[in-house]
């Protein structure tokens, strides 16, 4: 058996992952005191500047061809989509292809890359009974997947659907489990998932850049997800949104922004940009 | 809830205990998660935690798009865009991230395979490597012992790279003409097009970086078409980096593609129209005294009137063109003439422009027509090897392959006929005709047939008149890595070929960005199972036969004819990697995957227009050279013109039209399941194929939207759920290609409907262009299930 990421669930010890500690370790370090080179939990700046992490896609570049689903899924180690007796498959994809539909026949007039909002004020931490998912300092919301009890009450409470229940057991088959990624566990069934912005690649960055003694800068980040990696038309930035230097703040900051259901508050870290819909929809 | 403050002590807690657990597990012999190496071959060459970035070339289109696969202790577990191939630029597209899939693919072939007792009983059997090669080894040199080597016919399903090149040689020195390579996609009919007007052999290179206008003819630009990428990552850098610099793409088409919805203005085609609608634009162009008046008198053949090879003069192009005003090609078109108008004024307006077709469109019965009338319009443009135009692909410096000289039986082999009779009743600038193929399988032509990608039992139009003649052939051999239909029914031996992320080859990249490049394609991982990279095994074969073969293919396998090859590269001294010493020369190209010239120079005419009178041919006379050969010179009219489809018969009122989606982009795919993620145009989360019709249609044909329909045929019937979308052209039905399979392995099998099924093999258009030229007309009606 392949030693990485195919785990049951032991019980929660075992199953502190590279990637769950990766995202936990913000919250652990005193204010002061130099982080050891291992954790990488450096600022992106020398004087102490928290980052605030978001995204921008601009969906005037957006040709939809799906690459950013892909990455995100071979990134993560996301569930095969299987075929069940009903038909339906799992549709487990925390970057999904959401196609807008108009008129009486219902026809895409575009399709746009969604992946969780890692909302200012996110609806889905409040609901959670056992605090397996909250907002760290850096505005990531966080899925503590080895503490989550299945309740699904975040599932229900997202107003984006953006998380997903693992209603079965993830399977590899055979040579499959090959492909799994060694920086992100697996999740076991019962439980639910989403999207991380790719911590665990935020926090390889970070450790790199310690080793090379410098801050974080723009260009270390600006294409840091998987999804944005890989956008063959650059849609997708990543970045600082506290700095109003960084492409994504300038992007935010753009006439063509807007972010989806704006007036529920929930200030999404996501922001569309697009020429046809200024206003949000 | 817990305060910050505890999760955070219990945090710390949490995080110390599970430390200590991992570090006391470290000594504990059962402990699950140590020491146990990955269980995949060369994993014990690694140390514990290590990483590679292995560059290569993507293989599953024909984009050649430069990637980087992280290789950690021997798996492949991601593929990256590799930001120093200059097709890509870092970017990838769905399909290539998704090759991990396709090398780790539960359901592949792992070793060689052989029928045992045919008929009913049969079933393939593993066989080793060496009793295969001596067994298909001593039967091909028993055909050239017989004096019959043209009885060997090769499929290779590659439209362009070594590989093709290699079985090629192979032909030639074994003594066949019957060799099909992969270039009947609608690529294929815009390459003969310019092969007939301006010389040459590939379609050409978009200067999308320049363009300011382009006006799409059904092209597929962000479907299948192998531009998708290098197209994104141009319009990006046009849409972003000059103000106001955005190129604006108008798409014609029959259906609501991606390509249409990302263009800024969709209008849709009438299916067959195109050609009207360019030599519509054309006419316009030089109504106004719009047209490269300069391009057509220096370098243009035909425009004007001219004296075809009887003496006898001919009217050019300018005269044909009387009969596309506005007026007359919205009659025929159904497009209004004052639209017309505004976009032909836009085309110049807005220069640099030019006019793509592609897609469904070309693979019409008229699509040679259509591509023909689209590059005359381009060269009145001034388009042709002008910034933000068509460029002419440059080759890679490559040493050439060492001279080949066929023995007596080749020769005589390689004299007869071609079994698809391309240069006796096909044109022979068609290359080679697939379609063709069934009927002379199944008038016992071929002895042996290798496959080498390809699977027509499910790939190709006339699935099942395909199924029928290669159920007659003999010997039946094919390379796949996958047990495909044709490998599950007809092959009777299989020689699994390695996966793309095992094996060395090169990127055969398809024209895109203009100048040299020379893409790497290198083993990322140690092969899995017991299978071969098919360019040694075509090495080895060679051997097998014998003298004179053996000698024609002096290497151990394809990595030394590669690097032969590839030394080309080192002594040009010049592009993206220059270094003196060979070795150091390879070593970086191992490293950055791909060796470039960058600096497209354009206005070369020399190099750009090689017809025989040196010109850009607007009637073009290898066309009537061609034509006169095979028998069909007709009027002898040559100019491009607007041809009529079939009318449709009374049973089957509306017209097919099959679509490849980018997921499905030159077959294959169907195995890899990431890719369901983003098939959603053309297919239900079940599988089941979608079927998409104007609402108009659907009232006509009874059909209600989400209603399961059965399309029907001459050939054969599909089921389809219907979708409606009033973008759709009238009387239209369009299905996506790529479902249906009853093979393939267990992600591919058993979804949806496979519309090859539904079209016929053999329906070349009268004057034989490359493509399966298509006008199938179908019948539909609700389906019970």
């Amino acid at each position: 058996m392949t030693p990485v990421a195919t785990r049951e669930r032991r019980g929660v010890l075992q199953k502190l992952g590279a990637a769950l500690l990766g995202a936990l370790l913000p919250t652990r370090r005193a204010k002061g005191q130099a982080p050891p080179p291992a954790t990488g939990n450096r600022p992106l700046t020398a004087d102490g500047h928290v980052p605030k992490w978001g995204m921008a896609i601009d969906l005037d570049l957006c040709t939809a061809c799906g690459g950013c689903v892909v990455a995100c899924a071979s990134e993560n180690n996301l569930p095969i989509p299987v075929d069940t007796s009903d038909g339906a498959g799992t549709g487990i994809s925390w970057m999904e292809l959401v196609a807008q539909r108009e008129g009486a026949e219902g026809v895409v007039s575009e399709t746009a890359p969604m992946p969780c909002m890692h909302c200012e004020d996110p609806p889905c931490t409040k609901v959670c009974p056992v605090g397996a998912t909250y907002a760290n300092e850096e505005g990531l919301v966080i899925q503590v997947w080895d503490r989550c009890i299945g309740c699904r009450y975040c599932t229900a409470a997202c107003p984006y659907s953006r998380r997903y229940y693992n209603w079965s057991k993830p399977e590899f088959p055979d040579d499959l489990r090959n492909l799994l990624n060694p920086d992100v566990a697996t999740r076991p069934e019962g439980v639910v998932e989403k999207c991380t912005f790719c911590v665990h690649r935020l926090r390889k960055t970070k450790e790199t850049v310690i080793r090379e003694g410098r801050t974080l800068t723009d260009a270390d980040v600006v294409r840091l997800p998987a999804c944005a990696q890989s956008c063959p038309a650059h849609a997708i930035t990543f970045g600082d949104l506290a700095d109003p230097e960084s492409r994504v703040a300038r992007a935010a900051a753009s006439p063509r922004a807007s972010r989806l259901l704006e007036h529920l508050g929930t200030k999404p870290k996501v922001y569309y940009l697009s020429t046809d819909r200024r206003s949000s929809s | 809830m817990a305060t910050p403050l505890d999760r955070r002590r219990f945090l710390r807690l949490a995080g110390a205990a599970a430390g200590g657990a991992l570090a006391a597990g470290c000594h504990h012999e059962e402990d699950p998660y140590d020491l146990a190496r990955p269980d995949v071959p060369g994993a014990d060459g690694w140390v514990r935690g290590e990483e590679r970035n292995v560059s290569t070339a993507c293989a599953q289109c024909s984009a050649g798009c430069g990637t980087r696969v992280r290789v950690v202790e021997g798996r492949a577990v991601k593929i990256e865009g590799n930001p120093l191939s200059p097709v890509n630029r870092g970017g990838i597209g769905p399909r290539g991230l998704a090759a991990v899939q396709s090398l780790y693919d539960p359901d592949r072939i792992k070793t060689p395979l052989r029928r045992v007792a045919k008929g009913s009983g049969s079933k393939l059997e593993p066989i080793g490597w060496d009793e295969a090669l001596a067994l298909l080894g001593e039967r091909l040199a028993g055909l050239r012992e017989r004096g019959t080597p043209e009885q060997l016919a090769i499929v290779c399903g590659r439209e362009r790279g070594l590989m093709l090149e290699l079985w090629q040689r192979f032909a030639a020195a074994f003594g066949t003409a019957n060799l099909f390579d992969g270039r009947d996609s609608a690529d294929g009919v815009v390459a003969h097009a310019v092969r007939l007007m301006q010389g040459g052999h590939e379609p050409p290179a978009y200067d999308w970086a320049n363009a300011r206008y382009v006006v799409s003819l059904g092209s597929a630009l962000l479907g299948s078409s192998c531009q998708l990428v290098a197209f994104a990552r141009a319009q990006q850098e046009r849409r972003v980096g000059t103000a106001g610099g955005r190129a604006k793409v108008v798409h014609f088409g029959a259906w609501r593609s991606r390509t249409a919805v990302n263009a800024d203005e969709h209008h849709p085609l009438r299916p067959g129209s195109a050609a009207a609608i360019a030599l519509g634009l054309a006419h316009l162009l030089v109504r106004d005294g719009a047209h490269d008046a300069a391009f057509v008198a220096a370098h243009g053949f035909g425009f004007d009137p001219w004296t075809d090879g009887a003496g006898v003069e001919r009217p050019g192009l300018a005269a044909r063109l009387a009969d596309y005003s506005p007026e007359r090609v919205a009659e025929r078109t159904g497009v209004a003439a004052a639209e017309l108008e505004r976009i032909a004024r836009e085309l110049v307006a807005q220069k640099p422009s030019f006019v793509v077709a592609g897609g469904e469109e070309l693979l019409l019965a008229n699509g040679l027509e259509t591509a023909l009338a689209v590059h005359a319009l381009n060269g009145l443009l001034g388009a042709i090897d002008r910034p933000g135009g068509l460029l002419t692909q440059r080759p890679a410096p490559l040493d050439p392959w060492p001279d080949l000289e066929p023995d007596e039986v080749a020769t005589a082999g390689l004299a007869r006929a071609r079994i698809d009779g391309v240069g006796a009743t096909r044109m022979a600038s068609c290359g080679s005709l697939q379609d063709a193929l069934p009927a002379a399988l199944a008038s016992g032509a071929v002895d042996t047939l290798l496959l080498h990608y390809a699977n027509p039992a499910w790939s190709r139009p006339g699935a099942a008149q395909w199924r029928a003649a290669l159920a007659k052939v003999p010997f039946v051999v094919s390379f796949s890595p996958y047990l495909d239909e044709t490998c599950a029914d007809f092959a009777d031996l299989v020689l699994p070929d390695c996966s793309s992320l095992e094996r060395w080859e090169d990127g055969a990249a398809a024209p895109s960005v203009g100048f040299p490049h020379f893409g790497i394609a290198q083993p990322a991982v140690a092969t899995l199972h017991s299978t071969r990279a098919t360019g040694d095994v075509v090495i080895a074969l060679a051997k097998a036969v014998g003298e004179p073969l053996a000698a024609a293919f002096p290497w151990n396998d394809f990595r030394a004819a590669l690097l032969k090859r590839v030394a080309g590269l080192h002594k040009a001294a010049r592009g993206s990697i220059v270094e003196a010493k060979g070795s150091d020369f390879l070593k970086r190209l191992w490293e950055e995957g791909s060796w470039s010239e960058p600096g497209y120079r354009y206005e070369q005419w020399d190099e750009v227009l090689t017809t025989p009178s040196g010109r850009f041919e607007f009637a073009p006379q290898l066309l009537a050279q061609e034509r006169a050969q095979i028998g069909a010179a007709g009027d002898g009219d040559v100019v491009p013109r607007h041809v009529e489809l079939p009318a449709a018969p009374a049973a089957r009122p509306w017209l097919l039209i099959a679509v490849r989606p980018a997921s499905h982009a030159t077959g294959g795919g169907a195995n890899l399941p990431w890719l369901r993620r983003v098939a959603t145009e053309t297919q239900l989360p079940d599988g089941s194929t979608v079927a998409v019709l104007h609402p108009e249609t659907a009232r006509a044909a009874g059909v209600v939207a989400g209603a399961a329909i059965a399309i029907e045929s001459e050939f054969g019937k599909a089921r389809a759920i219907a979708r409606l979308d009033p973008a759709t052209a009238k009387g239209v039905v369009v299905v996506p290609e790529g479902g249906g399979h009853t093979a393939f392995g267990r992600y591919a099998r058993g979804r949806g409907a496979n519309v090859m099924e539904l079209l016929a093999a053999g329906a070349t258009a009268p004057q034989g262009s490359v493509a399966a030229a298509r006008a199938t007309h179908v019948a539909i009606q609700r389906s019970e299930a």
